[in-house]
């Protein structure tokens, strides 16, 4: 039986105060390790995602297909931008990579992505997070593993410096509710 | 708020942190040699320094890596931060004076101490 995937919150975009508050519609997700010493396990990953995986901590590469994201130094997140890909992918990884060295494994059910959006977002996280979030997260291409309050999160800087600021966080599904709140409650401080 | 600069993430607050107790503990090589006194050594007693202690982190709410760290017990100081594998740094500052001027060895308990 195929088990039906869904998101959470019912793709539901709130806005207050000028800051969006929106899950993804399910994000397809697959936890990858492997050792970057290992040089047939990176050419041969990096031929079937078609993207260099990083090896810098705290970041992402991402192109149209697929976000790669560093979890640690042989760990990464592929979560997918294009629905289409994913079983294509996840079966190329399980044929191409060598079984004894590496791991793939279907993490779509895991967690939800969470989008916020607004000129004010930083400062709406800052109100949840010990994260320094303006020196780690100084580009788009950052990405940070971190609580907030007491929940682990993952989140993933969008934006460009110029541009409308927004932030993807990856939850855990059973505590999306529990952050989605309280990003309203601290919302209701910016009144546009 | 102490901060923690984790060899894979850089520098974090410490609530992202847990900690794994004393590092650089040897398991014996031979355990059925061992007598029950000298199993029991090395499976439950540890040092309790006040001063320099030599322990393992792991960056739990991070990149979920097992490192070492050299930490001053009395001040919270950190005073290295090292790799699983990687020999631990010699330090000079053993048995720091602490902050309120206690002894640098022993309880430092004055309250207790002079009864």
């Amino acid at each position: 039986m195929t088990l039906k995937r869904y998101a959470v919150l019912e793709n539901i975009k709130i806005e207050k105060n000028g800051i969006s508050i929106e899950e993804l519609p399910f994000v397809e997700k697959i936890n990858l390790r492997g050792d970057t010493n290992d040089r047939d396990f990176m050419s041969n990953a990096g031929s079937v995602l078609d993207i260099l995986i990083p090896t810098e901590p705290n970041t992402k590469i991402q192109n149209k297909v697929l976000q790669v994201i560093w979890l640690s130094p042989n760990e990464w997140l592929l979560s997918f931008l294009n629905h289409n890909h994913f079983i294509r992918i996840f079966e190329e990884l399980n044929n191409k990579l060598n079984p004894e060295k590496t791991s793939i494994t279907d993490i779509s059910e895991n967690k939800t992505v969470i989008r916020i959006e607004g000129n004010q977002t930083t400062e709406l996280l800052r109100k949840f997070m010990v994260l320094d979030i303006d020196n780690i997260l100084n580009s788009n291409l950052r990405v940070a593993q971190t609580i907030f309050v007491k929940i682990p999160v993952i989140i993933i800087r969008n934006h460009h410096d110029q541009e409308t600021q927004s932030f993807d966080i990856h939850v855990n599904r059973s505590h999306s509710n529990y952050l989605r709140d309280l990003l309203l409650d601290g919302c209701t401080q910016f009144i546009n | 708020m102490l901060l923690i600069n984790c060899p894979y993430c850089g520098e974090r607050e410490q609530v992202e942190f847990s900690c794994g107790g004393e590092a650089h503990i040897e398991r014996p090589k031979n355990p059925p040699d061992l007598n029950d006194d000298q199993w029991a050594d090395y499976l439950f007693l540890r040092k309790n320094i006040k001063g320099l202690q030599y322990e393992r982190w792991n960056h739990s709410f991070g990149c979920r890596q097992w490192f070492n760290v050299a930490r001053n017990t009395a001040t919270d100081e950190i005073l290295a931060v090292y790799k699983i594998g990687e020999k631990p740094p010699e330090l000079e500052s053993n048995n720091p004076i602490t902050p309120c001027g206690e002894p640098a060895i022993g309880s430092g308990n004055f309250s207790t101490s002079n009864k």
